[in-house]
């Protein structure tokens, strides 16, 4: 059985889809990494056009309270086990634009991240080197973040109801936006 | 009662182990496919076996989105449609079976629209609206590649004057191209026509309007993720050996199963390099071209093969 995971494991880490949630300069230098000259789909890393298709979910840079609410919805309704990338300063500290009203500097307080990359934006070399890292942390099983998601629910739900005033799911099942 | 019993219990075992190699041998395809593309774009590609990879990371997803039991349902019609019709296939004859014999060209064609149904019936309760355009796009594209198609075939058909498939291959060659209904005057006309309309049957480039990645969010796959996009790898998979599958027997002179898979490997390289460098039609001028180049030509084919 344990053998049987790591296969499982192994063949995850080998096919990484990625939704990229493009919220601002950040997704310029992915097109090298897709392309001829870094290819991702080496690592069998490509891009699908929705959340249900996506492993992973890159957030490529600032957010702000009305697109965070776009992003819960997309990473809620990405099948599990799944992940998320803070990708670019901005969703890790914010950035250029730290001290905007309308950002939200730490993407970390509403979704559990599993890997940062820093950079202002991270050139091409540092996104290959993300997807290697993520690989290798899938491979060995210590990705988890969508484990933690469900564990601390109250946490991470408390947080997003304190940034937007309301849940975003209302009792009734109807969506806030 | 105990020899009848075994026997029924081999005969569903080769069932499976057939209706396994075949989908595998289609996510072999597959894999050429991805390198193939990424050899032509200048880039490395993954290795050919991604989609095994692909389709045990699917189905080893834990949360299944699903919407009510016609979504189900309609999953498993898409995936047992291209089964079944890969069973009336000479390919059975690699364990041994001859189902094959019993196949005809009515039977197969009911059967080759189950798959596709199937799917548009999951996406359109999927309620989203990039699935709802899709299916729109992939039914009436349907429309668009199944009459050249029917037309090709039926030229064949009235050539040998039977609609039973193992008298179509028994009335060509096996390995000589001079045999072939695709290489013979005027049933050429009709190959040419199907095998444009071919390029629709499997949604390859130009014609791949209804999963556009693009546009519309990949249309008909938009709301399948996880175990059911698995089930869509295993349906294309299945869909590719099948179609290739019926154009081989009915035009290259597929007579058993490894001879046809040889010519399928062939067709699909060829349709792979088309779908490589062509870009994508728009929705109405992709039906505008099926049914007038490749229908043309189909219609040609047969009326020559019938009066002359």
């Amino acid at each position: 059985m344990v053998e049987w995971l790591k296969l499982v494991d192994k063949a995850r880490s080998r096919s990484i889809w990625m939704l990229m949630y493009c919220t601002g300069c950040g997704a310029m230098e992915l097109p090298p990494a897709m392309t001829s000259r870094f290819d991702m789909e080496r690592f069998g890393i490509m891009p699908m056009a929705t959340p249900r298709q996506a492993d992973v979910i890159l957030v490529t840079g600032y957010v702000t309270k009305k697109t965070l609410k776009r992003i819960i919805y997309a990473y809620e309704q990405m099948p599990a086990p799944k992940w998320v990338v803070s990708h670019g300063s901005c969703p890790i500290n914010g950035g250029v634009y730290w001290d905007s009203h309308a950002t939200v500097n730490r993407l970390d307080l509403f979704l559990p991240v599993d890997l940062y990359v820093a950079g202002c934006m991270p050139r091409a070399e540092a996104n290959m080197k993300m997807f290697t890292e993520l690989m290798d942390m899938i491979a060995k099983g210590e990705a988890r973040g969508w484990e933690e998601y469900v564990k601390n629910r109250d946490y991470y739900k408390e947080n997003q109801r304190k940034l937007f005033g309301y849940d975003l799911v209302f009792t009734d099942g109807r969506s806030a936006l | 009662m105990g020899a009848k019993f075994l026997g029924a219990l081999v005969l569903t075992l080769k069932v499976l182990i057939y209706l396994f190699l075949m989908v595998m041998i289609g996510l072999f395809l597959m894999g050429i496919y991805r390198k193939f593309t990424a050899r032509v774009q200048y880039r490395v590609g993954p290795p050919i076996w991604q989609p095994y990879i692909d389709v045990i990371k699917l189905l080893s997803k834990k949360d299944a989105a699903t919407k009510n039991w016609v979504f189900d349902l309609g999953v498993i019609m898409g995936l047992g449609g291209p089964l079944a019709l890969l069973l009336f296939l000479p390919l059975d004859t690699i364990v041994g079976l001859n189902f094959h014999t019993k196949g005809d060209l009515i039977l197969i064609l009911y059967l080759a629209v189950v798959g596709p149904l199937g799917f548009a019936l999951a996406a359109s309760v999927g309620a989203s609206p990039w699935g709802a355009i899709g299916v729109g796009r992939a039914l009436s594209m349907m429309l668009g590649y199944e009459l050249p198609f029917i037309l090709g075939l039926l030229a064949v058909v009235a050539k040998d004057g039977t609609l039973l498939l193992q008298k179509v291959s028994a009335a060509q060659s096996m390995w000589n191209p001079a045999g072939w209904h695709y290489f013979q005057w005027p049933l050429i006309l009709a190959a040419i026509g199907a095998h444009i309309a071919l390029q629709g049957v499997m949604s390859e480039k130009p014609f791949d309007q209804a999963i556009a990645p693009h546009e519309i969010a990949s249309g008909i796959m938009v709301e399948f993720g996880g175990k059911y996009l698995g089930m869509m790898l295993l349906m294309k998979a299945a869909s590719l050996m099948a179609e290739l599958g019926l154009f081989a027997v009915f035009f290259l002179g597929g007579t058993t199963a490894w001879d046809t898979i040889v010519k399928i490997f062939a067709l699909f390289i060829i349709a792979i390099s088309f779908d490589a460098v062509l870009g994508r039609f728009r929705p109405d001028q992709a039906f505008t071209v099926l049914w007038k180049w490749p229908t043309i030509i189909a219609l040609l084919g047969l009326l020559l093969t019938v009066f002359a």
